[in-house]
């Protein structure tokens, strides 16, 4: 992980406290690779639809019938 | 003379039902072939969590009795099935793959149980998954690690594993899977096997330990379309106990399965379905192609322009949800669960609450992009996984380039677009690679219309022979 990384392992322990979560030590080391990757991903996606072409989007929150 | 065994469990289950409907097999030919099959292959295979031996050949003498008494309970009189074993069967242990609930024993069936049972189908036994339908490998920590008939030293991949494994190796006749971001559809590609992930709604997941509710869903996994489809007529339907069910009508799945496709406009996404894939998948999806072209169908190049960002917005969707789900026991058993999956669901304890909305506003987008390019075609073709089985134990793929990848991320490339649009969404065999290993198409059709898809994937069947590969 570089610096320029997300999340580290102080960071794991930053949001495991926030939830409540109780977590080992080392679990924070085994966490904080997967959380970066799945966190710049994310951002990389939020970016995207934060986009002007998508201000009036709105999530699903249900499923109903779509016909084409 | 009667068919030995190895026969009878060669028979798909529209044959083993029609013969069973004639009196020519009985219900205890055909649980005892899939018995044998079990004792022979499954302590390698370890598709099953539990099988119900005797029950099995006393439900089968029952309903013996009953046809000679002209009593036919329904299209699946007789037939041996096997469900996943995070569907609710009454009295019977449901362990979801997991140490949690390894002493569970429901008080109701699930509604896709039921319907089973209602329709005549002896519930043979429950199948192995990833812990908590919650992985691509069914490599089960507390049940044994699942491993692919066509080599058991390569995964089966899931999490529907077991399903898929005891469908391919002629443990069951068919079988019930769940599906959040392909779990019906991976197993049934590696396998050689086919699959169906229905539109969301379609089927009732009353009774299922969910995954990610917004993505979860029932489907049939079966030896050919056919067999599927005859599945799915008995599972799919709205069910007043689901409040996701979805009040749309259900036509005869069968009914359309030999009117062929001459004239069907199907799609593909040049920049996206030929991109990432192992040289034997693309060489397979390209035959793929030029066969449903030769069957008289069209093959349209469609642009889907956000179709990017889509592997990101399942991981986001099915980290968050699934630890929403566990969020008690994570804090109060979290050594029960197996490594992988206490990791996933810790990791999606930490996501933020932005990010997970964005993921469900792409989804919208990227639906509304698919009903627009349902004007232009029929029907989405593309592969169903961009790589054949991987060795039992591994976490990363090699796909091109030598580059080694996540796993878990790599699988999804194909299965997740359903998945996220909530279409529904068949897996077909559609060849081999050069170590024999099964490669699978994936066609996603309009919204509730499961039917197109199975007159598509019959026509491929009808035009190919890898569904008697053994």
């Amino acid at each position: 992980m570089t610096d320029e990384s997300p999340v580290n392992q102080e960071t794991v322990r930053v949001l495991a406290a926030a939830a409540e979560l109780r977590l080992a030590s080392e679990r924070a080391a085994l966490i904080a690779p997967m959380l970066n990757i799945w966190m710049r991903q994310a951002n990389e996606l939020s970016e995207k639809m934060s986009a002007p072409e998508h201000w009036l989007l709105s999530p699903v929150t249900s499923f109903k019938v779509h016909r084409s | 003379m009667s068919p030995s065994l190895g026969t009878v469990a060669n028979l798909s289950l529209s044959e083993a039902a029609d013969l069973i409907r004639t009196r020519e097999l009985s219900s205890s030919d055909l649980v005892e072939a899939c018995l044998e099959r079990i004792g022979a292959l499954d302590a390698r295979l370890k598709a099953y969590i539990s099988v119900y031996a005797d029950e099995a050949r006393h439900v089968a003498k029952a309903l013996e009795t009953m046809l000679v008494a002209g009593h036919r309970l329904g299209p699946l009189h007789g037939v041996p099935i096997a469900l996943k074993d995070n569907i609710a069967l009454r009295g019977k242990r449901t362990t979801a793959g997991s140490k949690i609930l390894a002493d569970w024993l429901p008080d109701e069936d699930a509604t896709v149980a039921a319907r089973l049972k209602s329709a005549g189908a002896i519930i043979i036994g429950k199948t192995n998954l990833h812990e908590f339908a919650w992985g691509g490998t069914t490599d089960n920590p507390h049940y044994g690690t699942c491993r692919n008939p066509w080599n058991p030293e390569r995964f089966p991949a899931g999490s529907s594993g077991g399903s898929g494994v005891a469908v391919a190796a002629r443990m069951c006749f068919g079988a019930l899977g769940t599906d959040t971001g392909g779990s019906i559809r991976l197993p049934s590609a590696m396998n050689g096997i086919v699959g169906i992930r229905p539109t969301i709604g379609r089927v009732s997941n009353n009774g299922v330990v969910p995954l990610a509710w917004s993505m979860d869903t029932v489907g049939p996994m079966a030896r050919t379309v056919r067999d599927c489809a005859l599945l799915f007529n008995v599972v799919a339907g709205h069910d007043p106990h689901d409040d996701g069910s979805v009040l749309e009508a259900t036509p005869d799945y069968t009914a359309g399965l030999d009117l062929g496709i001459r004239g069907m406009r199907l799609g593909v996404m040049p920049d996206y379905c030929f991109q990432h894939l192992q040289p034997a998948v693309l060489d397979a999806f390209r035959k793929a192609l030029a066969t449903l072209k030769d069957c008289g169908a069209t093959i349209v190049d469609v642009q889907i322009d956000n179709i990017h960002g889509n592997i990101a917005a399942q991981l986001t969707v099915e980290t968050c949800e699934p630890s929403t789900f566990h969020q008690r026991w994570l804090r109060e058993r979290p050594e029960e669960y197996g490594e992988d999956v206490r990791r996933l669901l810790e990791v999606g304890e930490m996501m933020l609450a932005t990010q997970y909305i964005q993921a469900q506003r792409y989804r919208k987008l990227l639906r509304q992009e698919f009903i627009q390019a349902f004007h232009l075609v029929d029907v989405f073709v593309c592969p169903t996984v961009p790589f054949t089985a991987t060795p039992v134990g591994a976490t990363t793929v090699v796909i091109e380039n030598g580059v080694e990848e996540d796993m878990l991320s790599a699988i999804m490339q194909f299965t997740g677009v359903p998945s996220l649009t909530g279409l529904p969404s068949l897996a077909v065999p559609c060849g081999f690679d050069p170590d024999g290993l099964p490669i699978g198409m994936q066609l996603v059709g309009r919204p509730f219309d499961e039917a197109t898809l199975f007159r598509v994937g019959a026509a491929f069947q009808s035009a190919t022979d890898f569904r008697t590969h053994v």
